[in-house]
């Protein structure tokens, strides 16, 4: 195994453990029965189960010695265009409710055609404006499936 | 029996039904065919419409879209040498030699043709093996579910991942997830932090998209995968098998279909497997066993019979106990509860009608997949030039409907990209997304049982191992563990000293 996953691994499991301690706590505040789980027994039983996985991912990468930490970035751009296609679908579904699906929907996938790297910029306008309109016929339409439309207030 | 399959069939064959189900294997094929697409993501592209229908369409709908994509991985692997689904890579064995040598069009109609096998083979041992199994699965009780679920999340934790531990670990999340909301026992709100939303837990379309199919158009995105497929230019003609031909391959075919039908019921042993399996006999009972690897009939036969044998013997334990044999039918299951069916053994006791609607749809699937097959293969060449770039953010657009249309609600549009991330991590670090799904799924179902299980036994955890159906179940749960951490390092050994 490579040295940069068994650091990772041994994060994650770390990880995992710390997770699985927070949940039995957790759990452990809610309320308790006398017969039977009760809402705290079971989430505590999944707590522990975690707690040994995550021990046990751990320590089979501390086998061998300590892995040396690597934090570099394997391809840095695919991760950026991944952040920026997460910020503006976060903002077209903000911005859905009141500008709508039809409105919307062609300049967010002229965008995504072109972050996927599209550059024939006729065929990006084409394809947006019969996708949106394909789709919303299909749901709106025959599915009889509500999409958000335009509203002023 | 006759009966209720006769209703049956009367029911797929109204037109709404029929075309449906024509759809969801059309779908199925192309979906199976484009490279890095499955049919998990095909099922949760299709759910949105689904989930509009009676439970008996919707089920056959998806049963035609699973046998679909399963015979479409076979026609990229065939036309372009690379298997649209894991199982289709030894149909490639000899489909790609003989395209290569100007017959895809034969090896595409036998492909075809032996997909009919196989899936007619695997839907008779479904309707005979099933009504059985489940009759044996109504004597269950509490602590014997609660095993069942232990050993369902063993079974796909150590098939779906490289390593057990975190196949495990997916599963303990999906567990953890299933445990937000209010809680079956008394009604507290459990891990909600004052959210009102979190009260009815986590729902589980947005999630399934999330983790299967936008995590899939994230690492698309992140590989800038290759913009078309290199596929070669050659005119497709005499695509369906003569009788000749037929009579020669027929033997493969049906051990093949028997081999994927017996694998298939074995929950995490997958497709793949049956089919590399089915390859190898096939060459051994061959009479010609020289001419595999060569572009042999005999070799695209017998794994693509074995592939759709397995969807039937799939089929099996997910319907009368509730445990998908694979992801893709993990991802079913989770569909099946979204439009009110629950699958285990009460299935065929409250819900006969919809179990026979099942079960007559699937033979129909498996002459439409035939004539679908034969009929796409003149398209295909087109269909596999669609190019990335363009089929990327129309599954991504695909998603966010998707997930609106489930209550009308930007807030699941949100639940999907959030799980669409943690879908992204889990691929980077090597965690399987099946298991957490179906964690999920089981949650609910391991807490109830567990809970009904220690109040019969007054807090006494020796109930599950003092009732002998538990006990087998949790046997064998370990032993897939042991079984998978044992080939691991078989694996890793192999690899450092070759």
């Amino acid at each position: 195994m490579k040295n940069e996953n068994k650091f990772s691994d041994l994060c994650l499991g770390l990880g995992f453990v710390i997770l699985g301690a927070v949940v039995f706590i957790l759990a452990g505040k809610l309320q308790n029965v006398a017969r039977g789980l009760g809402p705290s027994g079971y989430p505590q039983v999944v707590a522990i189960m975690m707690i040994i996985l995550g021990s046990t991912l751990a320590l089979g990468n501390l086998i061998g010695g300590f892995p040396k930490p690597d934090f570099s970035i394997e391809n840095p751009k695919g991760w950026l265009k991944i952040l920026i296609l997460l910020v503006v679908t976060f903002v077209y579904v903000w911005l859905l409710k009141s500008l709508g699906f039809l409105l919307l929907t062609p300049f967010y996938m002229g965008f995504l055609l072109v972050l996927f790297n599209h550059r024939d910029y006729k065929k990006v306008v084409a394809i947006s404006l019969l996708t949106t309109i394909v789709l919303y016929l299909l749901f709106v339409k025959v599915f009889m499936i509500f999409l958000p439309s335009f509203r002023l207030f | 029996m006759f009966a209720p399959m006769m209703s049956g069939l009367i029911s797929i064959f109204q037109p709404i039904p029929f075309l449906l189900m024509c759809f969801g294997v059309a779908i199925g094929t192309i979906i199976g065919a484009l490279p890095g697409l499955s049919g998990s993501m095909g099922i949760i592209l299709l759910l949105p419409l689904v989930y509009q229908l009676p439970s008996g369409v919707a089920l056959v709908m998806l049963c035609g879209l699973y046998c679909g994509s399963m015979y479409g991985g076979s026609v990229s692997a065939i036309l372009l040498k690379t298997p649209g689904t894991p199982s289709a890579a030894a149909t490639m064995l000899d489909g790609n030699p003989l395209s290569n040598q100007g017959y895809a069009g034969k090896a595409i109609g036998v492909s075809a043709f032996s997909s009919f096998v196989g899936g007619l083979i695997s839907t008779m041992c479904l309707i005979l093996i099933a009504p059985q199994l489940a009759k044996v699965a109504l004597k269950f009780q509490a602590a014997d579910y609660f095993s069942l679920s232990i050993f369902g999340l063993s079974i796909m934790a150590s098939s779906s991942g490289k390593s057990i531990s975190k196949g495990l670990l997916s599963g303990c999340v999906g567990l953890l997830i299933s445990t937000i909301g209010i809680d079956p026992i008394v009604g507290a709100t459990r891990f909600t932090f004052g959210n009102y939303r979190l009260m009815s837990g986590l729902p589980l379309l947005p999630v399934l998209i999330g983790v299967f199919a936008l995590s899939e158009v994230m690492v698309n995105l992140r590989d800038g995968k290759k913009a078309t497929a290199d596929i070669q230019d050659q005119k497709l003609t005499s695509i369906f098998p003569s009788r000749k031909e037929i009579a020669f391959f027929l033997k493969a075919a049906v051990v093949g279909g028997l081999l994927g039908v017996f694998l298939g019921i074995i929950p995490g042993t997958g497709g793949a497997i049956a089919c590399f399996l089915a390859y190898n006999v096939a060459q051994k009972i061959s009479k010609k066993p020289e001419d595999f690897g060569s572009g042999s009939l005999e070799g695209i036969a017998a794994p693509e019979a074995a592939n759709n044998g397995t969807t039937g013997g799939a089929l099996v334990p997910m319907l009368t106990l509730g445990i998908p044999g694979d992801v893709v039918t993990s991802v079913m299951l989770g569909a099946l509860i979204l439009v009110g069916v629950k699958p285990g053994p009460l299935l065929f006791v409250e819900n006969a009608d919809i179990v026979y609607t099942l079960f007559a749809g699937m033979f129909v699937v498996q002459f439409l997949m035939l004539g679908f097959g034969i009929l796409f293969a003149k398209f295909a060449p087109r269909i596999l030039k669609v190019p990335y770039k363009t089929l990327m953010p129309i599954i991504l657009i695909l998603c966010v409907v998707g997930s609106f249309s489930l209550a009308n609600q930007t807030y699941h549009i949100n639940i999907a990209i959030i799980f669409g991330i943690v879908g992204l991590f889990m691929k980077k670090f090597g965690f399987p997304g099946a298991p957490l799904v179906l964690g999920i799924i089981l949650g609910p179902i391991a807490e109830e049982s567990l809970n009904r299980a220690l109040i019969v036994s007054n807090n006494s955890w020796s109930i599950l191992f003092t009732r002998p159906i538990s006990l087998f179940f949790l046997i064998m749960a370990a032993v897939s563990i042991v079984f998978s951490v044992l080939s691991t390092k078989k694996s890793q050994l192999r690899k450092k000293y070759g």
